[in-house]
């Protein structure tokens, strides 16, 4: 016996029974693929993962006792009685073996926490005939679990002609979808939630058709997307729902965004857009405050310095205060050198200013009132100056507290300021400013889409090498990454919360992943109002299968009337919850 | 440019931007209006959308001129936008190396994609 090869459970497994014999099994068949424990007449069997060479002979690993189940292959699986682990394991084409474990049902858990199956049990819906939209960063296309089901793939970042909404990318149709990959495995996660076909992990509307953009991530080109997705369907005759499993947040904050208004003008009857409402409600990304006229207030905002050696970043911030009202902004730096008050500034010139301070370099950018919104909108860049080198094993600097600082020349309402950190990890706010909500971006903040939060239905797990592991999160409630609403201009986001965490479903063969989210060969475990978000997506995708014509808000009131807060009266609105988990039953 | 239809992020990435470097952008186009020039918007490969909401990717120089058509509302820049998923660092997997996005590949190596083994 070459123990070395054998995985630590199936080694433990042997040894048990090696000294204990079959009952000593009793345990390990809870977890792992172990048959034939109880019955005398045969030898106990387990099922495995045979990692070999590739061009391994089947016939030779064969052996007495052994069954292989594929002919080639670097992996393949088989049935292996206990005593004749042995042989196979010094065959020298072998490198591994590992049991097979018994799975718990994790995409069941979170949809047998709303009722999904029972809802598609009574109705027989599947998402049949129902085109699932994804703008991501792509699809593993030759995934099993979307088999036969990807209708197009229009990969933004090949060269090609592009399609009608954009000259750029490529359009591909099966075959050819091939050629485009998910290697980031976001995209191949967040389709599998919504639509994968599989027996343990399936996807809430398994039937559904799908339609993939890959997507550089840029807010135009992901407008361009979703317009394309709808055509596509169009053109099919058939509903559609795109899923956006994305978010930032140089936007106002109240829907009224490109990108947002993009959305609005495309979703009607048939056509829904569902966006997660983004992870941030652990991060100060968001300060609030008034000035009075003649008054100052101060925005202030922790920043890392960069090491000598590290490439410098941009932190930066996106404010916003009402249009009838002026305003200037200056930045102190942590020594308190101060850029002069800059006030909005409305000429034939660019709004823009630089500053070189001691501790960095600023811009400032102050125009003059947004066109969409009416009110005014001031962009602050903190380019911190790297920190002086200093001998090996010295701590990094600490991060220095920059102020953002607004006068008020002219103010005749509240005088209330928002502003923004586009980027928690390099800018947080701190002090009596912070506010811990309105941290729902662009697009969740889009007026027609369902913006979903995510609950937690799944806190342990076991990898796909028998190790256990546990989230942070607290089971059985919202997740506390999830954004909290409301928009600025007071509209309810999120509108929904669904199961976002810890969801497993499928994983793109062709991204990174570590061996702590890999459940099986063909799926992964993962968090987020990203996961969250797919989920209300099949959903809608069944309910347009059985009412196509289905708008927006005919949506969004259905999943609002069977949502709820724990504890909380029916059709109450959470600025973390929105309505509350979505449930099936009744829909 | 007329620089009263340029969005804050926009006009701060103007001000740093080097004359060949491409931005991409959101056009607002008042479409009601009788001189919209087809011929522009097909060059600079803005496409008929009934909002009036046109993406595309410009120099600086293309969006300066674009300003001043006066039938372009606004412009904007396309901002990039990031996954919604966790960070691997809140999984606290136990006793071994903390794992989530943006691993090391240490998937056990796979054949290319066949029915999941019975």
């Amino acid at each position: 016996m070459d123990y070395g090869k054998l995985s630590p459970t199936l080694a433990a497994a042997l040894a048990d029974f090696e000294t204990g014999g079959r009952p000593a099994l009793a345990l390990h068949a809870r977890t792992l693929g172990l048959v034939s424990t109880e019955v005398v007449s045969k030898p106990p069997r387990i099922v495995v993962f045979v990692h070999c060479d590739e061009d391994a002979e089947s016939a030779d690993l064969a052996v007495a006792g052994v069954e292989i189940n594929q002919p080639d292959g670097g992996v393949r699986t088989g049935i292996v009685d206990l005593d004749a682990l042995g042989a196979l394991s010094e065959n020298p084409a072998v490198t591994r073996i590992v049991p097979a474990r018994r799975l718990r049902l994790l995409m069941d858990v979170a949809k047998t926490k709303v009722g999904v199956p029972a809802f598609r049990k009574k109705t027989k819906l599947s998402g049949k005939g129902v085109v699932i939209g994804i703008v991501d960063t792509g699809i593993e296309t030759d995934h099993p679990a979307f088999a036969g089901r990807i209708l197009r793939v229009w990969d933004q970042t090949l060269k090609g002609p592009g399609v009608a909404e954009g000259g750029y990318g490529a359009e591909l149709q099966p075959p050819m979808v091939d050629i485009s990959h998910d290697t980031v495995g976001h995209g191949t996660h967040v389709a599998g939630i919504a639509a994968a076909e599989d027996p343990v992990y399936e996807g809430v509307a398994p039937e559904a058709e799908l339609v993939i953009v890959k997507s550089d991530l840029m807010t135009a080109h992901i407008a361009d997307g979703v317009r394309y997705i709808f055509r596509v369907a169009a053109s099919l005759g058939r509903p559609a729902v795109v899923n956006l499993s994305l978010g930032g947040h140089g936007d106002a904050h109240d829907g009224t965004d490109s990108l947002s208004m993009v959305i609005d003008s495309l979703t009607g009857p048939g056509r829904i857009v569902c966006c997660a409402a983004g992870n941030e409600g652990n991060d100060n990304i968001h300060a609030q405050g008034k000035v009075r006229k003649g008054g100052v207030r101060n925005f202030a905002a922790s920043i890392p310095r960069p090491a000598a050696e590290q490439r410098p970043w941009v932190a930066a911030f996106n404010g916003w205060y009402k249009g009838r009202d002026r305003m200037t902004v200056s930045v102190m730096a942590p020594n308190h050198e101060s850029t002069p008050a800059q006030a909005v500034i409305t000429g034939n010139e660019n709004p823009a200013r630089i500053y070189q301070l001691e501790m960095g370099a600023v811009r400032v950018t102050t125009p003059g009132p947004d066109p969409a919104n009416g009110d005014i909108n001031f962009f602050v860049e903190i380019q911190p100056a790297p920190a002086p080198a200093a001998p090996p094993g010295t701590p990094p600097s600490a991060p220095g507290t920059w102020r953002i600082k607004m006068t008020g020349v002219k103010v005749s309402g509240d005088g209330l300021v928002d502003v923004w950190s586009i980027d928690e990890r390099v800018g947080q706010f701190t002090g009596i400013a912070v506010e811990d909500n309105m941290k729902v971006g662009s697009p969740g903040c889009c007026t027609s889409a369902v913006t979903v939060a995510s609950f937690t239905t799944k806190d342990k797990w076991e990898d796909f090498f028998g190790n256990p592991h546990q989230s942070a999160l607290e089971l059985n409630t919202i997740s506390d990454f999830s954004s909290e609403g409301p928009r600025r201009d007071g509209a309810k986001k999120p509108d929904v919360a669904a199961p976002g965490a810890m969801i497993g479903a499928s994983l793109s063969g062709d991204s990174g992943v570590g061996p702590a989210v890999l459940l099986d060969q063909l799926n992964r475990i993962n968090a987020g109002t990203s996961m969250a978000c797919p989920f209300v997506a099949g959903m809608v995708a069944l309910l347009l299968e059985r009412d196509p014509t289905l708008d927006p808000k005919g949506v969004k009131t259905l999943l609002r009337a069977k949502s709820a807060i724990p504890r909380r009266p029916a059709g109450t609105w959470d600025e973390k919850w929105g309505y509350g988990l979505i449930s099936a039953k009744g829909l | 440019m007329d620089w009263r239809k340029v969005d804050a992020p926009l006009a701060s990435a103007l001000a740093g931007v080097s004359p060949d470097e491409p931005l991409s952008v959101f056009v607002q186009i008042d479409r009601s209006r009788a001189d919209v020039d087809g011929e522009v918007l097909d060059r600079l490969g803005l496409g008929r959308d009934a909002a009036g909401l046109a993406t595309a990717t410009l120099l600086p120089a293309q969006v300066d001129a674009l300003t001043d058509e006066e039938w372009v509302l606004h412009v904007r820049l396309s901002g990039r936008l990031r996954l919604l998923r966790q960070p691997g660092e809140l999984l606290t997997p136990a006793g071994e190396k903390q794992a989530g996005a943006g691993d090391q590949d240490r998937r056990p190596k796979q054949e290319k994609r066949k029915p999941r083994p019975s």
